[in-house]
């Protein structure tokens, strides 16, 4: 038994990564009952776009690529499903340079369900260069900041989302989609102007964004698929979806991580209780 | 029938890039030069369709706002770095640029850290919640701990510094433990999203 468990000490990685992916795959085919629940900081987002006022707008910065798009993406869409389902106008925008063209993908595949129209419902003004100095810009001068969408490639004044938003104040919530440290110069832009701010990051970024939400300059937080699956079950209830059972896979690798960590170190212990007897 | 393609080059080009798992191999490194090379196709595009063709070239060009080419020779001035001769005239803009950068720090420290400096004094109490009062008790006892772990100028050598500075250390170890298992966790998920994109979008044998 003890040889037998020195043995798991050396096991070959690519048998690792075949059991990671059968036990990752498994939830996809078969529905595993496993418990999940909602945190306070997905319901913090949730209930700051719930009670959002009608003549305000959503400012969507959208910082994520097809690197995350593990994540980012399942966040975006729950998050632009919600502002559509509850007739919340948003505008989207971002630093990166895909992240606003894959969420027009996204919106527009949903505005189908809800029967939402660009223009109406939502605004892609594109990506953004200059960083933070072009925030202070857009925070004092909207339409000047920004001139025309970038889909129509018309004045901002062309549709009724963007005709009302003439500075940041006209702003009532930031959501921040973000796979990199961008969401820095987006709380910058809420202390200096106070608007509202939550950010939709990766599982990696989230220990460092505890502490916004503690001096309060963040409003919520989504963190990684968890935050997406968490987003996804306040706006569709209970029902099981397809995040949720990303999830579940999620928890069978950790399970996994946490079996071979242990006995990988139960061996180690094992060995060297070996060699001193000897 | 363009969808078919589009998701099987996704696949293939998948496939090949999670090769890497088995060992390196030719057929890696060519999607990781296809990916290398379209992201960087792609970006020079999009620069040009959403930013320097409206907010540039329109207004010098059919707008007849010519001093934009001004936009152009300050950037170029950039490119005498490689002329020993010249290259005072790119630290011209390096040093314009710095300038910029160094205010918009300032601004960012003020505007990131004081909130949350205010945010950490807590007031110990245990009333109305003795929760909220533990809570604030471990994150005093955890600043405390961590700041004078870094505390370089005075020894550690004696107590109670000794003590204080190793729990401060624990309580970094404990810190960056959660770190390295939410990137665990974030690695994880972009892994699950290509295995459900494998099995729905492409082989079609799960429901989502």
């Amino acid at each position: 038994m003890n040889e037998w468990l020195i043995k798991l000490r050396s096991i070959k990685r690519e048998w690792i990564y075949l059991t990671l992916a059968i036990l990752v795959a498994l939830p996809l085919f078969v529905k595993l009952p496993l418990p999940f629940f909602v945190g306070p900081q997905a319901k913090g987002l949730y209930e700051a776009v719930e009670s959002l006022p009608p003549d305000k707008v959503v400012l969507l910065a959208m910082d994520w690529g097809p690197a995350t798009k593990g994540e980012s993406m399942w966040q975006a869409q729950a998050v632009i499903e919600h502002l559509l389902k509850k007739k919340k106008p948003f505008i989207i925008t971002g630093y990166d340079i895909l992240g606003p063209q894959l969420s027009e993908e996204l919106a527009d595949e949903l505005a189908k369900k809800y029967k939402a129209k660009y223009g109406d419902d939502w605004v892609n003004v594109g990506f953004i260069t200059g960083g933070l100095a072009f925030l202070l810009r857009m925070s004092k001068n909207f339409k000047e900041a920004f001139k025309e969408d970038s889909i129509k490639h018309k004045p901002l004044d062309s549709y009724s989302v963007s005709r009302k938003v003439r500075d940041i104040h006209d702003i009532g919530l930031i959501i921040n989609v973000t796979g990199s440290g961008s969401y820095g110069d987006w709380i910058i832009i809420q202390t200096t102007y106070k608007v509202p701010l939550a950010v939709a990051c990766t599982a990696v970024i989230t220990p460092d964004l505890y502490p916004f939400l503690d001096s309060k300059q963040l409003i919520g937080m989504l963190s990684g698929l968890k935050g997406a699956a968490e987003y996804e079950m306040l706006i569709k209830g209970s029902h099981r979806s397809a995040t949720l059972r990303m999830m579940i896979s999620q928890s069978m690798a950790h399970i996994l991580i946490i079996l071979l960590i242990v006995l990988g170190n139960i061996g180690l212990y094992l060995e060297r209780r070996m060699r001193t007897n000897a | 029938m363009l969808d078919v393609i589009i998701v099987w080059l996704a696949a293939i080009s998948t496939l090949g890039i999670y090769s890497i798992l088995y060992k390196e191999n030719p057929v890696f490194r060519f999607f990781e030069h296809l990916f290398i090379g379209l992201g960087l196709g792609w970006t020079i595009f999009t620069i040009w369709k959403d930013i320097l063709h409206p907010k540039w070239w329109t207004p010098m060009v059919e707008q007849g706002k010519w001093y934009w080419i001004f936009a152009l020779v300050i950037g170029a001035l950039y490119y005498f770095i490689y002329s020993p001769r010249f290259s005072w005239m790119a630290r011209l803009v390096i040093s314009t640029l710095m300038g910029l950068s160094a205010g918009l720090v300032f601004k960012s420290f003020a505007a990131i850290y004081i909130p949350q400096i205010e945010a950490s004094f807590r007031a110990v109490r245990f009333t109305p919640s003795i929760a909220t009062g533990l809570n604030n008790l471990l994150s005093t006892i955890i600043l405390i701990s961590v700041l004078v772990y870094f505390l370089f100028t005075i020894s550690h050598d004696k107590q109670p510094i000794a003590g204080i500075s190793k729990l401060g250390r624990w309580f970094i170890m404990l810190g960056l433990g959660a770190m390295f298992g939410s990137t665990v966790m974030a690695r994880l998920s972009l892994f699950i999203d290509r295995l459900t994109f494998l099995l729905h979008d492409w082989l079609r044998i799960i429901k989502l």
